[in-house]
């Protein structure tokens, strides 16, 4: 990463970062297929790249989730270590009509980013979750590159009120 | 002699009667025979060798029944083969039977009278003699020879081709002769030396026995380790052999192993790739999905920054300083709760830190760098996925090659192969043992000699001093003049008629081989050398090695036929005009050879009857031989039982013929085609 600060500092507070076990399904999907090990399919290593893939899909399709069930966590610096952090605040800039960096000032903007990326992840995961429904015997590759083009028309997205 | 026509009757594999009428034309005289593998070539060759001689050649199998196995379940007690040939314009028929359960046969030679038409029969004892002045016994294996006798040929000083070479050139009488002298003259010098009393003459008769002991020992040896090598020698030129048949194995199997080499580093790469662009699509897809929205962002960012309204370069410790103080810079009281602290409490919310800034500052960064990795998705995509399929058509390219020699190599054992080159390489180490075993051995014999030669003289001076009785000095002297006369006599001729064969072998090699090789057998071990165009020895190939037995076998033939224009030997009998009959020609020439062997053949016999193998004849061979064809058979193998879908075939000049067909009983079949 060239920036200055690395992506591990855009956080000033430890935080976790949850999603619907009720998808887990999806996320293994994505990292090896129809299989429950590695094959020559795999294509995921970690769930937490899937669960960006998912919270982008969620974000672009302006469709937020619900977090009430049963929920498996991934902790801040396993985002860290993938380079995947830079998400927990893209996502939710993203998805307001103004941009806003008072995510980044203090606890509460981080926790509510967290928050944010979590509604969308846990969106994306469910329309992740209805695709695979019908495109179960693609391999992850090709589901995942199918992904660029899909469109929803169901758009549910969040009423953002960061503070 | 010309062979008009010959009737099997119930002979091995040939059930019933079979006439086979071969080509007696002078513009055509070539009969060929085609058929595969076990169909009845050799049969065919042994009918006609059996027919003139009563023996069979090496290689045939002569332990199973002579009588045809069908015919003897009907009851059939006798065959026969019947040859009607021509020779100084007058026709004889010649009939050798067997009769089932006798270990000899009999034979019938009629000579046709074309003024009654008939058939006057020769008695036995003249019959012999007539068909040995037809073909002699001793040289009817070279005129009817068996093709894969050719590797069992040996031509490294062996007793057995001494022998049938001295036989073949009647040297067999006067090498007897000479022989029966010696021992004649060992006899008397014994006796000579029993009646003397002399302790000096009863030690050199004693140191005489022992070498003679010695050396016999040693020839003995010698003729053994001779015999070891060539049993190797026939076990290396089968191995040979059939190596020459598998020798496509080996580069095929090269070709495979070099593409499942590649194939396994194309399959790497392929590997490598496609997790470079796994790793580049799942690091990029999020960003392809956001690269719109992240657009709209980073503009507003940048319109933020235009307009001032990102967080302002406050001092939050001055502030809390302040608050702490209650009191600001400029000396206003600053109470919590009073207008003055609501206002430093917004100030602070839009106080940009240092570490604020880093963060937005880094944010704005990354994304930027996203927004541009997105953007170029597609062409790096693009450029992965081509690399990718740039392995995959290498890995078709690599699988279809080992696609080709899996076909290529089928019916091909390369277990067998090993195994082959395994016993030829040891075979290889045997022989080799041999020969350094074989020269000790002829060393010591030489050493040997020249103690006896003085030993001898000395025994002569004895006698000399000695009053021996007049009668045995005489006798003795006699024999040994008469010894000296067939031994001089003896080795002219050898040296007349190996200086003759040796012309006519470098001859047929000249011809046939690229290197100037010329050939010269040697007159005590009869092995047939070869020697470079500056006279130095040379050892060959095993292509070239066979080609050199090939040419043996012409030079025999031409010169017991008096064709040869290179030589001529005086004193050797009548020239033999008899057909030449070929198996399987080609068994153990190399292929580049094939066509000048043909063309020889055909200039070497007045009446050419060839047997091919149907997996070695090819066109090439048609053409060389068309002009020369008179009559052409094809062998078809018969098989008891239903037909199968698996069926064999030859073509020539252009048409496909069946080789197989299926009946009530296992037999070769006889067809002639018209070309």
């Amino acid at each position: 990463m060239s920036s200055l600060l690395d992506q591990k500092s855009l956080f000033s507070h430890d935080h976790s970062v949850y999603w619907p076990k009720k998808y887990e399904r999806v996320v293994e999907y994505l990292k090896n297929g129809a299989s429950d090990v590695e094959n020559s399919q795999s294509f995921y290593k970690y769930n937490v790249e899937a669960i960006v893939l998912a919270a982008c899909v969620g974000l672009r399709e302006g469709y937020a989730g619900d977090l009430s069930s049963e929920k498996n966590e991934i902790a801040l610096s396993t985002f860290n270590s993938q380079n995947l952090g830079i998400y927990l605040y893209l996502i939710p800039m993203l998805s307001q009509s103004e941009p806003s960096v008072d995510f980044f000032r203090s606890k509460e903007g981080e926790d509510k980013a967290i928050s944010i990326f979590e509604k969308y992840a846990a969106g994306g995961l469910e329309l992740l979750n209805d695709k695979l429904v019908t495109k179960s015997l693609d391999s992850p590759y090709l589901f995942t590159q199918d992904l660029i083009n899909l469109r929803r028309d169901d758009v549910r997205d969040l009423d953002i009120d960061i503070y | 002699m010309y062979i008009n026509s010959i009737t099997l009757d119930n002979f091995r594999t040939f059930y019933g009667s079979r006439k086979i009428e071969f080509s007696v034309q002078e513009n055509k005289p070539v009969t060929i025979f085609i058929g595969e593998n076990g169909a009845g070539k050799t049969t065919l060759l042994n009918a006609v060798f059996w027919g003139f001689t009563g023996r069979f050649s090496k290689q045939f199998d002569s332990s199973e029944a002579i009588i045809n196995r069908a015919a003897v379940e009907e009851g059939v007690k006798t065959c026969s083969v019947e040859i009607s040939f021509s020779n100084e314009g007058v026709t004889y028929s010649l009939e050798r039977i067997h009769t089932k359960g006798s270990s000899s046969s009999s034979i019938r030679l009629s000579k046709y009278d074309p003024s009654s038409g008939h058939l006057i029969p020769i008695s036995a004892d003249l019959a012999e003699m007539q068909i040995e002045k037809f073909i002699p016994n001793k040289l009817a294996s070279w005129f009817f020879f068996d093709g894969e006798a050719i590797g069992a040929l040996h031509l490294r000083g062996d007793s057995e081709f001494k022998r049938q070479l001295r036989q073949t050139f009647g040297f067999s009488s006067l090498e007897g002769l000479k022989e029966l002298l010696i021992d004649m003259e060992k006899d008397y010098r014994r006796e000579e030396a029993r009646s003397i009393k002399s302790a000096r003459l009863d030690d050199i008769n004693d140191q005489l026995d022992a070498l003679e002991r010695q050396q016999k020992t040693l020839g003995d040896t010698v003729d053994l380790l001779k015999n070891t090598i060539n049993i190797e020698e026939s076990k290396k030129s089968e191995c040979e052999g059939r190596l020459l048949n598998y020798a496509q194995a080996e580069p095929i199997q090269n070709r495979r192993n070099i593409a499942s080499t590649r194939l396994a580093e194309e399959k790497n790469r392929r590997d490598q790739k496609v997790k470079i662009r796994n790793d580049f699509l799942i690091k990029n897809i999020p960003k392809v999905i956001l690269s719109e929205k992240m657009g709209v962002l980073i503009n507003q960012l940048n319109q933020k920054e235009e307009d001032q309204t990102l967080p302002e370069p406050f001092g939050t410790k001055l502030i809390d300083q302040i608050k702490y103080m209650k009191k600001c810079i400029c000396g206003t009281e600053v109470l919590p709760g009073s207008p003055e602290d609501k206002c430093l409490d917004t100030m602070l919310n839009r106080a940009s830190t240092g570490l604020l800034m880093q963060k937005i500052f880094a944010f704005r960064s990354q994304i930027g760098q996203y927004k541009k990795q997105g953007d170029e998705y597609q062409a790096h995509l693009n450029s992965l996925v081509n690399e990718i399929q740039k392995c995959e058509s290498d890995i078709a390219e690599q699988e279809a090659i080992i696609r080709k020699a899996d076909e290529d190599i089928k019916g091909i054992k390369i277990e067998e192969v090993r195994q082959l080159k395994e016993s030829l390489g040891s075979s290889e180490a045997k022989i080799r043992g041999a020969e350094r075993d074989i020269g000790a051995h002829e060393n010591k014999m030489k050493f040997n000699r020249k103690d006896i030669d003085p030993l001898k003289a000395e025994q002569d001076k004895i006698f000399a001093q000695q009053n021996l009785s007049t009668h045995l000095r005489t006798e003795r002297e006699k024999v040994s003049k008469i010894l000296n006369y067939v031994s001089a006599e003896f080795s002219r001729q050898e040296a007349e008629v190996l200086d003759a064969l040796n012309k006519e072998i470098s001859g047929v090699l000249d011809a046939y081989l690229t290197k100037n090789y010329s050939a010269k057998v040697d007159p005590d071990s009869y092995e047939v050398k070869t020697y470079d165009v500056d006279g130095k020895p040379v050892s060959l190939g095993t292509g070239e090695s066979n080609m050199l037995k090939f040419a043996v076998i012409a030079a025999i033939v031409g010169m017991a036929g008096s064709r040869t224009k290179i030589s001529k030997v005086n004193w050797i009998s009548e020239p033999i005009i008899a057909p030449l009959m070929f198996d399987a020609p080609f068994s153990v020439i190399d292929p580049v050879y094939r066509a000048g062997v043909t063309k020889n053949l055909s200039d070497l016999a007045s009446q050419l009857i060839l047997l091919f193998d149907s997996g070695k004849w090819d066109q090439e061979l048609f053409d060389i031989l068309s002009k020369k064809i008179g009559k052409t058979y094809l062998l078809v193998s018969k098989a008891k039982g239903p037909e199968k879908s698996v069926s064999k075939s030859v073509e020539i000049a252009g048409k496909i013929f069946n080789l197989n067909e299926y009946g009530d009983r296992d037999e070769t079949m006889l067809k002639e085609i018209q070309l």
